[in-house]
């Protein structure tokens, strides 16, 4: 009888090369404080200047959202003691963000939903507090790296939909490639604003949770929210606004901040960025450059490749793989390459950590596997362990088997010469065969491979060993 | 000491001539500053090794005739809030008191292009805060034509050192007149020039919508050439411009049948007699010069102090939020945990103008007050910027005094902060809508103390107001005359 109401603000890191306000390089687990310089330091006299591709990619997020894009938007100080922050405000997007009023579409349990996306702004990131015994040291390496804020309105109903929602966002954040969208490195940051109401009432308070490293524990946070907001409103309680922290390995949540300890954060414009004016043919051309995202690429590859809705969807999944199958299915058959990827190379990124457009298996030397395994000339097994090995070494496909002498015997007279002589042999088993014991033929079957070293392909002897065994009802 | 009276272009014009070499004006400029600024205080930081090192260097570019520009080998003072790569930067502030910049503010490495000799950093109000250089954690600057009277502020530093001919000319920064008034008390010429036409990077801000820095020298023509020298390219500041056609290009133009406006408002009420006076003969001299004068009326004038101060102090309290012993600057010895230690520092860091300043403007941008005071002061700044648009279609320049009063004594402080706030009420105008203004010697008192006049121009128009201040010397000497005591 109550109702979640949820909204999230999701921070993306852009993956610029340099950081949103100076030149520093923008990286990732570099040595402690090697990417710094006087403006993301905050030294005396340092002012910023605008990273033009983070504004681009802001713009890109914008129009995949399908947000209305603001000419001019700008930059505001946004005031708050923290150490790690070097000018001690965040310069932010507080009142005229660079896209807002959007709409996105995604897919709960086969139904599709949809919620609007307030606004998304640009920012720029603080450094990282490192505690130890000795104190607490401060890597400004992060200082100044750009992110985004995506902010929904309160428009998502479950635990489910919110996660799908989320699973939605990354998908067309990573096929945009402005992110990395990693949420155990910090590169994807979802905070929860949730209330709960009667339907026929108005919207409860909200509280918004933090620390969320997974998607799970999203789910984990709203649904005991949920539960923890309802038990204070059934005992007659008020929820009051506040912030919460989420401690997944326990499933609690407790206070951060309440509403009398919020600071003012004193916004105001950044006197040393002008507004920012986006042309026209700007926007439009970042539209239409717009990559084709998971679900149109979806019902596309099910229509042109003929492969499983499934298969697409875990294909899709990942904009590189995707490219990678399409690259794969151009040179060999199209359902044998979505087989081998989805079961094969995604358990392979899995167990080696890289990815395979990183690995040794180009696309085309997948399609050459897939070509001699379509052909006969391999056996299944055979093409997998060379899947295997060419993952991480890069082999000639054909030089190595062919050294290794894993070619399968193909030629029907070797064959056939092969089961004459087992037949001749064996003449109360075929008997057994025609008297009905099925069995009978699997022998058969293994007697044969083993004349040929086991290098002949199953197929065919199963094929020639039937229609001998039809053929010469005399035998 | 003789060749310290002459003009930066004098000394110049000297060095081509093979009759004088940079290292002798260098040797000339460290004996004046050791023999005079016990008295003035208006270095807090001198260079001699680094200058005399510099100078041999302009030395040899004179001899074989390669000098990189019209000021190679000539000295320098640079306001102490510009950063000076391994030089202290200091604000006039303990929280500073030892802080050495590591990178050249963007105007410096154009000086240092230009082969120009860094002589020191001058004193000035703590980060610019303050009209009468006297909030300094380093003591007060005195005024050269009057050692018991203040140098005017904030860059009052640059101004004394001027004004006693240690330097033919500095480097200051203006924000709401901190330029152009302490030139005005010390009776030497300053100019801020359009808003972006000089880049701020590296500039310790104050108040970053107001920032410029500016030039104060012997005269206008030596001021106008340092100008083109540090508004040079830059692209560390997003706000910068430029000045296409640069300073100087309009210098020797006449001014004859030009108009000038004259704002009747600040010629009412506060004004000094003996300062009027000097003003309405420099009016006169433009008289002569055959411009035509006239007065006008502009109602919103009696709000530009208030709107000066809102935004200034807003902008002011995060700019210096950074100052919070964590990084860099004055850390308080003893605290308790994080906060503490940043309370602690910042509050023995900065001196009490400063705090009143960051608790106004911090005041003033509260969610509960933006509206109240930010936006109504911005909204004032739009309506001022396009009524002074509205004044240049009529006027070739704009008129008026630098100061409401003569130099101040100092010790005495203003107990009444709003009359304080007023002194600067000739000056903030260019400051809030962005435009070129100037201020040179235009009469002394009965006392002896200096007057300014102020010209003020249309945004990007800097050559052309600067050609009624170099009319305005070529027919006055009141620039020429040196303080006694000085010499």
């Amino acid at each position: 009888m109550y109702q979640a109401v949820i909204g999230v603000e999701v921070h993306f890191e852009l993956s610029t090369e340099t950081k949103l306000f100076c030149r520093c390089k923008n990286s990732f687990g570099e040595d402690e404080n090697t990417l710094c310089c006087p403006v993301c330091l905050g030294l005396p006299g340092a002012i910023p200047v605008i990273n033009k591709r983070a504004v681009e990619y802001a713009l890109k997020a914008g129009l995949a959202l399908g947000c209305r894009v603001n000419s001019p938007n700008r930059f505001d100080r946004k005031s708050y003691f923290y150490p790690d922050m070097p000018n001690e405000y965040q310069t932010t997007q507080a009142f005229i963000p660079i896209c807002v009023n959007g709409c996105v579409e995604f897919e709960v349990d086969g139904k599709i939903k949809s919620v609007g996306i307030h606004e998304i702004h640009l920012e720029d990131d603080a450094g990282k507090l490192i505690h130890s015994d000795g104190g607490t040291r401060i890597d400004y390496n992060r200082a100044g790296v750009p992110l985004i804020e995506i902010v929904t309105e309160p428009g998502l109903y479950s635990a489910d939909e919110t996660v799908a929602f989320l699973e939605e966002l990354r998908l067309r954040m990573s096929y945009l490639g402005i992110s990395d969208c990693k949420m155990q490195e910090g590169s994807m940051r979802v905070d929860v604003n949730l209330s709960v109401h009667k339907p026929d009432e108005p919207l409860g308070t909200r509280t918004e949770i933090k620390n969320l490293n997974s998607f799970r524990a999203v789910a984990n946070a709203i649904k005991n929210e949920t539960e923890r907001q309802i038990k204070v409103i059934e005992n007659g309680g008020v929820i009051e606004q506040e912030t919460r922290r989420f401690d997944d390995t326990k499933g609690v949540s407790t206070v951060m901040r309440s509403k009398e300890t919020r600071e003012d954060y004193r916004f105001f414009p950044e006197p040393n960025l002008p507004p920012m004016y986006i042309p026209v043919n700007k926007i439009d051309e970042t539209r239409s450059n717009l990559p084709e995202f998971a679900g149109d690429r979806q019902r596309r590859l099910c229509a042109d490749y003929g492969i499983s809705l499934a298969d697409a969807k875990i294909i899709t999944s990942d904009r590189l793989i995707a490219d990678y199958f399409e690259a794969v299915a151009s040179l060999c058959d199209q359902r044998e390459a979505a087989n081998r990827i989805v079961r094969d190379i995604l358990q392979k990124q899995n167990e080696t950590k890289i990815h395979v457009t990183q690995s040794c298996l180009t696309a085309e030397k997948l399609a050459e596997i897939i070509g001699i395994f379509m052909s006969g000339r391999i056996s299944r097994r055979t093409s997998r362990q060379l899947t295997d090995v060419a993952f991480c070494e890069p082999i000639d496909i054909i030089e190595y088997v062919e050294k290794k002498g894993l070619f399968q015997i193909v030629d029907e007279q070797v064959i056939s010469a092969a089961i004459e002589s087992i037949l001749c042999e064996n003449s109360s088993v075929v008997d057994d065969y025609k008297n009905g014991k099925t069995a009978a033929f699997s022998y058969l079957v293994g007697e044969t491979m083993k004349r040929l070293k086991g290098q002949a392909s199953p197929e065919i002897v199963n094929k020639m060993l039937g229609l001998m065994l039809k053929s010469n009802k005399n035998l | 000491m003789d060749i310290l009276n002459l003009s930066a272009l004098e000394m110049s014009a000297l060095i081509d001539k093979k009759e004088i070499l940079p290292s002798e004006i260098v040797c000339e400029t460290f004996k004046k500053i050791d023999t005079f600024d016990k008295k003035y205080n208006a270095f807090i930081t001198t260079l001699y090794d680094s200058a005399i090192d510099e100078a041999k260097k302009a030395d040899a570019r004179a001899i074989s005739g390669k000098r990189l520009s019209v000021f190679d080998g000539i000295p320098v003072a640079i306001k102490d809030n510009i950063c000076t790569k391994g030089v202290k930067t200091t604000c006039g502030s303990k929280m500073l008191e030892n802080y050495i910049a590591p990178y050249d503010a963007t105007a410096i490495t154009h000086l240092k292009n230009a082969g120009m000799i860094m002589a020191g950093k001058t004193n000035m109000d703590e980060f610019g805060m303050g009209s009468c250089s006297d909030t300094s954690y380093f003591g007060a600057v005195h005024n050269p034509f009057d050692i018991i009277k203040s140098a005017g502020g904030s860059s009052g530093g640059s101004a004394a050192a001027v004004a006693s001919r240690m330097v033919p000319f500095a480097l200051g920064s203006d924000t709401g007149g901190s330029v152009r008034q302490p030139a005005a008390m010390c009776g030497v010429s300053g100019i801020k020039s359009t808003y972006g036409a000089v880049s701020r990077y590296g500039l310790v801000a104050y108040s970053s919508s107001f920032d410029q820095i500016g030039v104060i020298s012997n005269n206008i023509a030596d001021g106008a050439e340092l100008m083109n020298i540090i508004s040079g390219n830059d692209t560390l500041d997003s706000t910068y411009v430029g000045l296409k056609d640069g300073f100087t290009h309009l210098l020797s133009s006449s001014v004859k049948d030009k108009v000038i406006g004259i704002p009747k408002e600040y010629l009412d009420g506060n004004i000094d007699g003996e300062v009027n006076e000097a003003f309405l003969n420099a009016v006169n001299v433009m008289k002569q010069l055959g411009c035509r004068v006239e007065y006008f009326s502009l109602d919103i004038l009696k709000y530009v102090v208030p709107c000066y101060y809102i935004i200034s102090n807003a902008e002011a309290s995060t700019n210096l939020s950074r100052f919070d012993g964590v990084k860099y600057g004055y850390r308080a010895p003893d605290f308790s945990d994080i906060n503490d230690m940043i309370k602690k520092s910042r509050s023995s860091g900065f001196g009490a103008e400063v705090k009143k300043r960051i608790m106004l403007g911090t005041f003033a941008i509260t969610s509960e007050n933006y509206e109240r005071y930010y936006k109504k002061a911005m909204e004032i700044r739009a309506n001022l910027s396009s009524s002074f648009d509205r004044l240049f279609e009529r006027y070739d320049a704009i008129m008026c005094p630098t100061s409401p009063t003569a130099a101040r004594p100092l010790g005495i402080r203003e107990t009444d902060n709003t009359r304080m706030y007023l002194s600067d009420i000739y000056t903030v105008s260019a400051n809030i809508a962005g435009l070129p203004a100037l201020s040179v010697p235009c009469g002394f008192t009965d006392e002896g103390l200096p007057v300014g006049v102020q010209f003020m121009g249309r945004r990007f128009c800097d050559a052309k107001m600067l050609s009624f201040a170099t009319e305005y010397q070529r027919v006055t000497d009141w620039h020429k005359r040196l303080p006694k005591e000085a010499f």
